[in-house]
């Protein structure tokens, strides 16, 4: 049961980043290897205004989300718009994304070191949950990402601009077509996508320690859940990151807990061969 | 005798039947056209020939079944096609495009590349004069060592159609040579392809220009919306009135 | 004037191992992605298989020779294991997928004790002539070693690149359904790519433990992957001799910048941080402004599509 509970937790999280990832994936036609890396940045800005700068870590939460939406913007208008006005290949750039990843994590450990870190907030005790015990970080975690994802759906569905990211999704010529301001709307989904990566980051602080290499660690997970989910598929991420993370959490149950990662890149590589849609199919 | 047979050929697309039942039969050693509004299957049926794509039904290529097999191995039995925008490989030399195409090319499996460097070196000589009778035969011979990426787009019509030579096919597959392509090379191509088919060369030609493709078939096939709708000598063909609407009013 | 040069000979020694230690992987790497237009981010894997195989046949009993030739043929075997199902993926998921591959091995080593003692690492295994050499010259021997061997190396890819077995590659790298049409098997040219890729790596493996008298999982984490991307795109893909220089010049940026932190205000940890943020900065501003690399021809980058 106590599996049960992290593995939600930690599914949650993935979900949530994941979700950034996919869309990007989608829009962009390009695997971004730093975003995990966005994910562990968001987690330090947080750490570094909750515990330096002494706010509450509800603002330091809010901060967090902005310093990462304003860096993903930053690189969208310095390197992607141009790479794709050059009609870069895909290659190109998923190496960038690599080394963006190296110079993202290497500042991360330039600043604030190797080692880990935790935020400066009151430690609670947990309670007992069908005999399992729950801390309210976890409770915490999962009830943001609910709500998280609640106000995705309401924006995908209701407003304008999820309406085009969705069109952007499903055939990008044709949305151009209709007139949908392609730029625009890619700049939305770096700003949803990575907003709910550095969400998932923050909150991922909460539940561990806090290392520069946490992104990465994150980031085999998250392409499992993508790829499990479709990618390009919202909700097919957030079904992933959930099955991915509890399927982790549960292998310790008969595997070494080192092994867990293994379990992600099983689960990926069988998709991958056997239906590369994605069990709840995006498109290709 | 029939070199080609395609029986019940059908390809789905989603909802859409691209291919809906199609029956061909080629006979070894003439030149048979395929016309069409666009749209009808034509590039589709090519696709599936040559194994670019999979379908349901019987597709018998000298003597045998090809319609599972990989593309690359259909060309091994000696099916080439070209592509309908020329696809030269940009980053090669015009003769290491031609020196490309030969099949059983010792140079080709690593261990003889070791093994037997003397039987290489003789097999590459043998295959460079080859590509210059080819090149010669095609007038392009002063495009020898130039990048493909710098040649024009009709001269890459002509390597694309020189390069298929180099494999000795018994039958090409030819997607609109005459697209774009200048009157004089136009005519050109029409030689080529007339003293191919003397040598027994067996074409199959998807072609938009009416005139050109009636000039050098020996048959013509009509299609539409995934079907065969007519099958005949080019006389007869230009004359059918259901023929001559469909492209009236299909392309206008 | 002779001290500098005493000072300076076993540093300069140092760097040119590593650098044909670097060199001889990547030229594995650049077999894969320079000429076939394949994209392992999972090479390291392969560099763990060389050393940790020859090492262990050594600690078995088995002579240098036959372990160093198992560590390659290994290497090579498990290329043919990874491709098998993977060849046949897009670029990008092959990319993601190769990255799991590497990483779920290093767990492997770490955590499978009773085979390869975990993150203790394995030393006391021999090395080359180390009974016939002198200590002090041991280093010096090693260098011409392995500089032979680079030669070598070199040499048998610059042959195989420039034979029709080359050609097919090449034309499978820019257009594979052109290279099918003619009728060529483009699956198992890439799978041959591959074997001989991680077999080159894995001599790189070998080499490199008997620099180091010493491995453990933790020399071989993703970053070496990514080392090695960074050498062959430097040098200019697809172009051996730009791989070799861009090994040079890498490794020495390594080792010069291990002194520098004396010029700048920076502990060691940083140091190591800061080189590497200008590694990935080299990386994004090459990728977009030169991807050619330094001696790469224009022509044939099959880059932009």
């Amino acid at each position: 049961m106590q599996l049960v509970i992290n593995g939600l937790v930690i599914g949650s999280i993935i979900a949530i980043t994941a979700i950034g990832l996919s869309m990007i994936y989608k829009t962009l036609n390009f695997v971004n290897f730093a975003h995990g890396d966005f994910v562990a940045f968001a987690a330090y800005i947080a750490l570094f205004a909750n515990a330096s700068l002494g706010m509450h870590l509800a603002s330091a939460f809010l901060v967090a989300i902005l310093a990462t939406i304003v860096l993903g913007i930053f690189m969208e208008k310095v390197v992607w718009h141009p790479m794709r006005r050059k009609n870069a290949s895909r290659t190109t750039l998923i190496i960038i994304s690599i080394g963006l990843a190296l110079v993202l994590r290497n500042t991360l450990i330039f600043i604030w070191g190797g080692s880990t870190r935790n935020y400066n907030i009151p430690v609670r005790r947990g309670f007992e949950f069908f005999g399992a015990t729950i801390a309210p970080n976890q409770v915490l975690v999962i009830i943001s990402a609910f709500i998280l994802v609640f106000a995705l759906h309401c924006l995908l569905s209701r407003t304008k601009i999820g309406k085009s990211i969705r069109a952007l999704s499903d055939n990008i010529d044709l949305a151009r077509i209709s007139g949908i301001d392609v730029d625009r709307v890619i700049l939305w989904t770096w700003v949803i996508g990575l907003g709910l990566a550095a969400a998932g980051g923050v909150l991922y602080g909460l539940v561990t320690a806090i290392r520069p290499d946490m992104g990465w660690y994150l980031l085999l997970p998250m392409f499992a859940a993508v790829i499990l989910g479709g990618i390009g598929n919202p909700y097919g991420a957030i079904a992933g990151g959930i099955v991915i993370g509890l399927s982790q959490e549960l292998s310790t149950a008969i595997l070494p807990t080192e092994y867990k990662f293994a379990v992600s890149f099983v689960v990926m590589t069988l998709v991958l061969l056997l239906k590369p849609e994605g069990i709840f199919g995006g498109a290709k | 005798m029939d070199i080609l047979s395609v029986k019940d050929l059908e390809k789905h697309f989603g909802g859409v039947k691209a291919v809906d039942g199609c029956s061909i039969s080629i006979e070894a050693g003439t030149v048979m056209g395929l016309i069409g509004p666009n749209g009808a299957g034509k590039t589709t049926m090519f696709n599936l020939i040559s194994g670019f794509e999979r379908g349901i039904g019987e597709i018998v290529f000298k003597g045998i079944r090809t319609d599972n097999l990989s593309p690359f191995k259909i060309a091994r039995c000696g099916m080439v096609r070209t592509f309908q925008i020329p696809r030269a490989l940009t980053k090669m030399t015009v003769s290491e495009n031609l020196m490309l195409a030969p099949k059983t090319q010792l140079g080709e499996r690593i261990w003889d590349v070791w093994l037997r460097p003397k039987r290489v070196r003789e097999q590459e000589m043998q295959i460079r004069e080859k590509s210059r009778d080819i090149l010669e035969f095609f007038e392009i011979s002063h495009l020898e060592d130039e990048y493909a990426g710098a040649l024009s787009g009709g001269q890459k019509k002509l390597l694309e159609m020189a390069r298929a030579m180099m494999i000795d096919p018994s039958m090409m597959l030819l997607d609109e040579p005459f697209a774009g392509v200048n009157p004089t090379l136009a005519r050109k191509i029409s030689r080529y392809i007339c003293e191919l088919r003397k040598d027994g060369m067996t074409f199959l030609v998807i072609e938009h220009d009416i005139p050109a493709i009636t000039e050098i078939s020996d048959r013509i096939i009509v299609m539409n919306e995934g079907k065969v709708m007519a099958e005949g000598e080019p006389a007869e063909i230009k004359r059918r009135r259901d023929v001559l609407e469909v492209y009236i009013g299909g392309e206008g | 004037m002779i001290e500098y040069v005493d000072m300076l000979l076993p540093y300069i020694t140092t760097i040119l191992l590593i650098s044909s230690i670097y060199a001889i992987f990547s030229l594995g790497l650049n077999l894969e992605w320079g000429f076939t237009g394949l994209i392992n981010f999972g090479h390291v894997a392969f560099l763990a298989i060389g050393a940790y195989t020859t090492v262990m046949f050594n600690m078995s009993g088995f002579s240098l020779f036959v372990s160093v030739i198992a560590g390659i043929v290994l290497s090579g075997f498990f290329g043919l294991l990874l491709g098998i199902p993977t060849l046949r993926l897009r670029e990008d998921y092959l990319a993601i997928v190769t990255i799991g591959f590497s990483e779920v091995l290093r767990f492997i080593l770490l955590n499978e004790q009773w085979l390869t003692r975990g993150p203790f690492g394995i030393h006391g295994f021999d090395r080359p002539l180390q009974d016939v050499i002198p200590y002090q010259h041991y280093n010096t021997f090693l260098l011409i070693l392995y500089l032979m061997i680079l030669v070598i190396v070199y040499f048998a890819l610059e042959r195989l690149i420039r034979s029709p077995w080359g050609r097919v590659l090449k034309s499978i790298r820019e257009d594979e359904e052109v290279s099918s049409a003619l009728g060529k098997n483009v699956f198992w040219y890439r799978l041959q790519s591959l074997m001989i890729g991680s077999a080159i790596a894995g001599l790189a493996g070998a080499m490199l433990a008997f620099y180091i008298s010493y491995i453990d999982p933790n020399t071989f984490k993703p970053i070496e992957t990514f080392h090695a991307w960074i050498i062959i795109i430097l040098g200019g893909t697809a172009s051996n001799k730009g791989t070799i220089v861009g090994a040079l010049v890498f490794c020495t940026f390594l080792s010069v910048t291990q002194f520098t932190n004396r010029f700048l205000p920076f502990t060691a940890h940083q140091m190591g941080a800061f080189r590497m943020i200008v590694i990935g900065l080299l990386l994004i501003i090459l990728m977009m402004y030169k991807p050619e690399g330094i001696f790469g021809k224009k022509e044939e980058l099959a880059l932009s599509d």
